[in-house]
């Protein structure tokens, strides 16, 4: 009995351990590209992401909110559903039309800065 | 020919053809210029050829305004100046230093860059640098691993230095020593400049030293050649005939003293690491420097950055919290670095290359006329009145700094290559305040600074001193705006285009001719 306890046991500590990895290293792809600031997340802590997500709904109070974030975020697109490349692509337009915002000292594109917001309520 | 003044007798008076007070870069770099020649060149050097911290007390004085480094260890006061224990690091101005630009007040100088171009080979070969050679092209060429970054080259520059920290006085000791007509005075410490009877001309140089001996030197010119901070004092403790000292009609002699920002402003971090050879590098290696239009466009001073790796540099404290000490060799060892984690982490990002940095900014400072030296009422040893220096920046100079940042990490977005965050002292735009600790190159600039307009500069396009026929000044005081590199290369330059101009007025060249 000790020794079928003790398998069971394993058994579910390994898999409880492959869940947890699983949604660790999946979760991403179960976010909304929208709210993913990928390029961001290469550099920085994803407590360094909610941080400047934070500072920047302070900074601009008409859009701390989920939904409008959302619907600016889409509206820059164009069209919907976009994927993670899209945003990339529209970030480096950003920058070279001058739509830049500096917060907690990060030099972002307005677009990054709106994705940094959103992931800091969805996450 | 070398002469020691602590045996000379006292009230000898000493004739020559040229005399130049100083036995540091500027000072040396002339006087080799006229070794061999018929004139006869009396150099005069207040220090010997080793350390002596009796002597290095002279260079005391007071700090007010930004906190500086203590003035008696920023300059070594022997043979060979402050080549003495300096980093080496060369590069020249560019062309928009030169400039006058209508948002830096009291900028451009009278000579172009073009001017003084000749003159920086010279001083390639006076510093035993490598070729004359400055742009990336060349030394592309040289050294195939040099890989730029794929960055907007209208708005960012690779703006490349050399380096090699010569120490002058133990190279061109025994040139200057066997020379037929340069005689070295050691121990000699000018403490009057007098001027004749109509305060047209400098008729005698008085000296002193710590044997108590007591001589003049008189001659057909005179060169100052002490660095920037002992010039203006010289010059404002000369007042024997004139109340604010002599050239010093128009209150501008140590006004306007500009240091190097030489400050971490903000991090880089890249998406991943990039290869390249080019800003890493020890003897030849290149800074992000930010082009002519982009600073006119963006109204700011001119400036570069160089990348330190994150990890080696985000502890080690800044130099103007660390260089406090009085004595030049304790001050200098809190440079080195002790840490075996520091040495551990540099020869790791040598293997493995980092992909986050410091952006360490190099960068001119507004003049300022605020900013300046003036008379300490404390004197030294030999009853010179000690300096006092007010080192004062302005809100352009904040401005800039945090630009300089915000171009650079707006270029790398672009590129793709990564994003930049400034550090908090720069995060406020409104903020036009400086931080205590404050990193300045121990760059001394801009206190008897060059203008065409006596009520402007202290010297001409010459490097004389207006309304003294005979009295020059050589070195990075007449600088009348300091660019972006270290101010050596650029001195040396300056200081043998005076040389060049006095033999023309000598008529040595033709007579070499």
């Amino acid at each position: 009995m000790k020794r079928r306890t003790f398998l069971i046991a394993l058994a579910a500590g390994v898999v409880a351990a492959c869940s947890w990895w699983f949604a660790s290293y999946f979760r991403n792809f179960f976010v909304d590209p929208i709210a993913r600031p990928e390029l961001l997340l290469k550099i920085m802590s994803r407590d360094d992401i909610r941080a400047v997500g934070r500072q920047y709904r302070k900074q601009f109070p008409l859009e701390n909110d989920k939904e409008i974030l959302k619907e600016k975020l889409q509206e820059e697109m164009g069209s919907s559903p976009v994927s993670i490349p899209d945003y990339e692509a529209h970030i480096k337009e950003d920058f070279n039309a001058g739509n830049i915002v500096i917060i907690e000292g990060w030099i972002l594109s307005v677009t990054g800065a709106r994705q940094c917001a959103l992931f800091s309520i969805i996450e | 020919m070398h002469i020691d003044a602590s045996e000379i007798a006292n009230n000898t008076v000493i004739e020559g053809d040229i005399c130049i007070v100083g036995a540091g870069a500027a000072g040396l770099s002339i006087a080799l210029d006229w070794n061999n020649t018929p004139q006869k060149v009396i150099l005069l050097e207040s220090g010997g050829f080793e350390f002596d911290m009796e002597i290095q007390k002279l260079n005391d004085g007071e700090t007010s305004g930004q906190k500086y480094y203590p003035l008696q260890s920023s300059r070594l006061r022997f043979f060979g100046g402050t080549t003495g224990h300096w980093q080496g690091m060369c590069s020249p101005l560019d062309p928009i230093d030169f400039k006058e630009r209508d948002y830096v007040p009291y900028s451009g100088w009278p000579i172009s860059r073009a001017e003084l171009e000749p003159f920086y080979g010279l001083a390639n070969k006076t510093l035993q640098l490598g070729p004359n050679e400055y742009e990336l092209d060349y030394w592309k060429n040289e050294i195939p691993d040099l890989n730029p970054f794929p960055l907007d080259q209208s708005v960012i520059w690779n703006k490349m230095w050399q380096k090699n920290p010569i120490r002058m006085g133990q190279v061109y000791k025994d040139a200057i020593v066997s020379s037929g007509n340069i005689h070295l005075y050691t121990h000699a410490t000018a403490v009057n400049i007098v001027a004749n009877e109509g305060l047209s001309a400098v008729q005698e140089i008085r000296l002193s030293n710590h044997a108590g001996r007591k001589f003049n030197v008189k001659a057909r010119h005179f060169i100052l050649a002490c660095g920037a901070i002992q010039n203006a004092r010289i010059l404002l403790a000369s007042n024997t005939q004139m109340p604010d000292g002599l050239g010093n009609e128009h209150d501008v002699v140590g006004r306007y003293f500009m240091e190097h920002f030489e400050m971490i402003c903000s991090e880089l971090r890249l998406f991943k690491p990039f290869p390249t050879g080019l800003y890493d590098r020890g003897e030849i290696k290149a800074e992000l420097a930010i082009t002519e239009a982009a600073q006119m466009e963006n109204r700011i001073l001119n400036g570069t950055a160089k990348l330190r790796p994150l990890d080696v540099y985000e502890k080690v404290e800044p130099s103007m919290e660390t260089w406090t000490d009085n004595d030049p060799r304790k001050a200098m060892e809190s440079l080195k670095e002790s840490s075996w984690l520091t040495k551990f982490l540099r020869l790791k990002s040598r293997i493995v290359k980092p992909d986050s940095f410091l952006l360490d900014t190099r960068m001119e400072q507004a003049p300022n006329p605020n900013s300046r030296v003036t008379l300490s009422s404390e004197k030294d040893a030999l009853g010179v009145p000690y300096a006092h220096l007010n080192w004062e920046l302005t809100p352009l100079d904040k401005r800039s700094l945090r630009k300089i940042s915000e171009i650079i990490g707006i270029q790398m977005a672009k590129a793709g290559l990564g994003r930049v965050k400034l550090l908090e002292f720069l995060q406020d735009e409104n903020d036009s305040s400086f931080p205590e600790n404050t990193n300045a190159g121990w760059h001394h600039m801009g206190t008897t600074r060059m203008s065409s307009d006596p009520m402007k500069g202290v010297v001409d396009k010459n490097c004389r001193v207006h309304g003294l026929a005979n009295l020059f000044v050589a070195g990075s005081g007449c600088f009348t705006t300091g660019g972006a590199p270290n101010p050596t290369l650029t001195l040396v330059a300056l200081s043998l285009r005076l040389s060049d101009h006095l033999k023309s007025k000598i008529g040595t060249k033709a007579n070499q001719a």
